[in-house]
């Protein structure tokens, strides 16, 4: 099967995501009793990027 | 000011790393990459100084295609360009010829400050920030754990065994900065989509002056003997605290001889 022309943009776009994310998550886990407000933004940070991803306007990622 | 920070892309921290026994070297093609924790908080302090002081942030690196993945991370993080070079010829680099390549590089730059990790996440070597700064005739100032900078004069507080040393230069200067120096943050949405727009130079090292003798596995001067797997941890020792916990514990540390 050949892949979609898009395929490597977009995969390089998600890894990028995911590991936004995965960022987010890693700086607002040690700080969810100290320093909430941190954890609040990071939480807010992340529902921001997976609003986008679900949204899901490919073509938009990818300009 | 100008910034140079030198970041290292590694295997992402979720892949097994293999081992190429031939080659004495871990196998980092077709593995999903990351840019490395070390080097995000190198590209941190740079974003930090420029904030306070002006100035931009160069993210350079040296690597396969797979290094773009964590160019993009730090210039969604803010870096506002970045330099690759990208050549089958570099691997298998040393550290001489990797500091090699990255003094080329930065020397097509204009730059008062190269940043960098003390030490990546993957080989662990350290040695490349200080032939770096011989390379480029630079002073290094390494294992940063704080830096100021007024004017020309760059001070930092350089971790020790029992706190920091004070030590001072003048720009331009190398900075080697430890683990833990800052928390890197993390890219958002928008740094993200702006990072898309950014520009990354692409290099071979033929492009830098560099011939086929002076990197990749053909110009290395240093020589793997044996490459092996760490020994499986121990499995630990469970103390349960039957009002004895603290004196077993106490005991234990005793016999290793940590207190």
């Amino acid at each position: 099967m050949q892949p979609a022309p898009n395929t490597e943009a977009l995969d390089e776009h998600l890894r990028v995501v995911i590991q936004a994310l995965h960022g987010a998550v890693s700086r607002a886990m040690p700080h969810v009793k100290d320093d909430p407000k941190t954890a609040d933004q990071a939480i807010a940070d992340c529902k921001e990027i997976l609003d986008e991803v679900i949204e899901g306007k490919v073509s938009e990622w990818l300009k | 000011m100008n910034i140079v920070v030198c970041a290292k892309v590694i295997p992402a921290s979720s892949v097994i790393i293999e081992l190429d026994p031939a080659a004495k070297t871990m196998v980092r093609k077709g593995v999903p990459h990351e840019l490395d924790p070390a080097a995000a908080s190198a590209v941190e302090e740079a974003l930090r100084l420029t904030e306070k002081h002006g100035g931009t942030v160069t993210v350079l690196t040296m690597g396969l295609a797979d290094a773009v993945i964590g160019i993009r991370s730090a210039l969604a993080m803010g870096a506002h360009s970045a330099i690759h070079v990208q050549d089958d010829a570099v691997a298998g680099s040393d550290t001489l010829a990797t500091a090699k390549v990255l003094a080329a590089a930065i020397k097509k730059e204009s730059c008062d400050l190269v940043l960098c990790a003390a030490e990546s996440s993957d080989s662990y070597s350290g040695i490349v920030p200080g032939q770096l700064a011989y390379l480029l005739g630079i002073p290094a100032l390494t294992f940063a754990k704080e830096i100021s900078i007024d004017g020309k004069k760059v001070s930092i507080k350089r971790q020790s065994e029992t706190g920091y040393d004070v030590c001072e230069a003048e720009l331009p200067v190398l900075i080697a900065v430890a683990s833990g120096i800052n928390e890197p943050r993390y890219p958002q949405l928008k740094g993200i989509m702006a990072a898309k727009k950014k520009e990354i130079k692409k290099y071979t090292a033929a492009e830098l002056g560099l011939g086929p003798d002076q990197v990749g596995a053909a110009g290395a001067k240093e020589k793997v003997l044996s490459i092996g797997r760490p020994p499986a941890r121990a499995a630990g020792k469970v103390v349960t605290d039957e009002g004895e916990g603290g004196k077993q514990i106490a005991d234990f540390l005793a016999e290793l001889k940590v207190i």
